[in-house]
């Protein structure tokens, strides 16, 4: 999908190509959810606090920034720049609990995945 | 490589993670795959609204373009769905690995053959090396932490 995207913001521009990411799969989504999309479904969506809509924005932005990034730096980069992010951030997560999760303690066999983890994106990088 | 890409790639998955987990407070009110719907509904107003009043980081057109191009949001949609029907039956520590694993092996594809209209970026030794190291860490990780 990264790839697609940014193939298509090459052609038509960054943003352009975030507009068609987003558009597609709306128009999906309403194909699948079909008879879903119902009143429930509206009153339920009344009740989600007013933050959680701001997803789609964020969406926008990230879409926007890797069909940027790809064409310079390779999928296969940017793919492990982004797991290893994620895994640092799974950790601090954990380690606080945040969003009212259970929490569970920084331990040494998770700080040595992470060194681990951080040596393949090097040697990715720059093997 | 420039370090300012590098960190723009980080500050990208920061936006990312951060987008996935407000679109999961939304999933607990309306469910995950509307969630998502909602999700693309805000991105593509937002999108929207940014070209029309004159943002523009190229121009529009479909002429020699492979169709398939544009429909790249699909796959985002069909990811939610997968893993909403997947993640159940597998459990989530392994599907987390699964997924990281494959997402990997496809980039380092992608690069090698150029595929979806990319340049070819050769995969070597240090690069499968780098890849199962990742994945290695994934696993000391997750797998019960």
């Amino acid at each position: 999908m990264m790839r697609v995207n940014a193939s298509l913001g090459e052609h038509i521009g960054v943003l352009e190509s975030s507009f068609f990411a987003h558009i597609t799969g709306a128009i999906l989504a309403v194909f699948i959810l079909n008879k879903k999309i119902n009143r429930e479904f509206f009153i339920n969506l009344k009740n989600a606090p007013n933050f959680t809509y701001t997803a789609g924005l964020f969406g926008v932005c990230v879409v926007l920034l890797m069909n940027y990034l790809v064409p310079k730096l390779g999928m296969a980069v940017c793919v492990s720049i982004m797991i290893a992010n994620s895994l640092v951030f799974a950790i601090i997560a954990d380690h606080f609990g945040f969003f009212g999760l259970p929490r569970f303690a920084i331990t040494k066999k998770r700080l040595l995945g992470l060194a681990f983890a951080f040596a393949g994106v090097f040697l990715v990088i720059w093997g | 490589m420039s370090i300012f890409l590098i960190l723009l790639v980080s500050f990208s998955e920061l936006l990312n993670t951060s987008c996935r987990l407000i679109n999961a407070a939304m999933g607990t009110y309306v469910g995950s795959l509307r969630g998502s719907f909602v999700n693309h509904v805000v991105g593509t107003v937002f999108a929207g609204l940014l070209l029309i009043v004159g943002f523009k980081t190229g121009h529009i057109h479909f002429e020699g373009i492979p169709v398939y191009y544009f429909f790249g949001g699909f796959i985002g949609l069909i990811v939610v769905a997968a893993s909403n029907f997947a993640v159940p039956h597998v459990g989530a520590m392994l599907s987390v690995i699964i997924i990281i694993s494959s997402q990997l092996f496809a980039s380092a594809l992608i690069d090698r053959f150029g595929l979806f209209g990319g340049e070819v970026i050769t995969v070597d030794l240090f690069h499968v090396a780098g890849i199962l190291l990742l994945i290695l860490g994934s696993v000391f990780v997750f797998v019960k932490r």
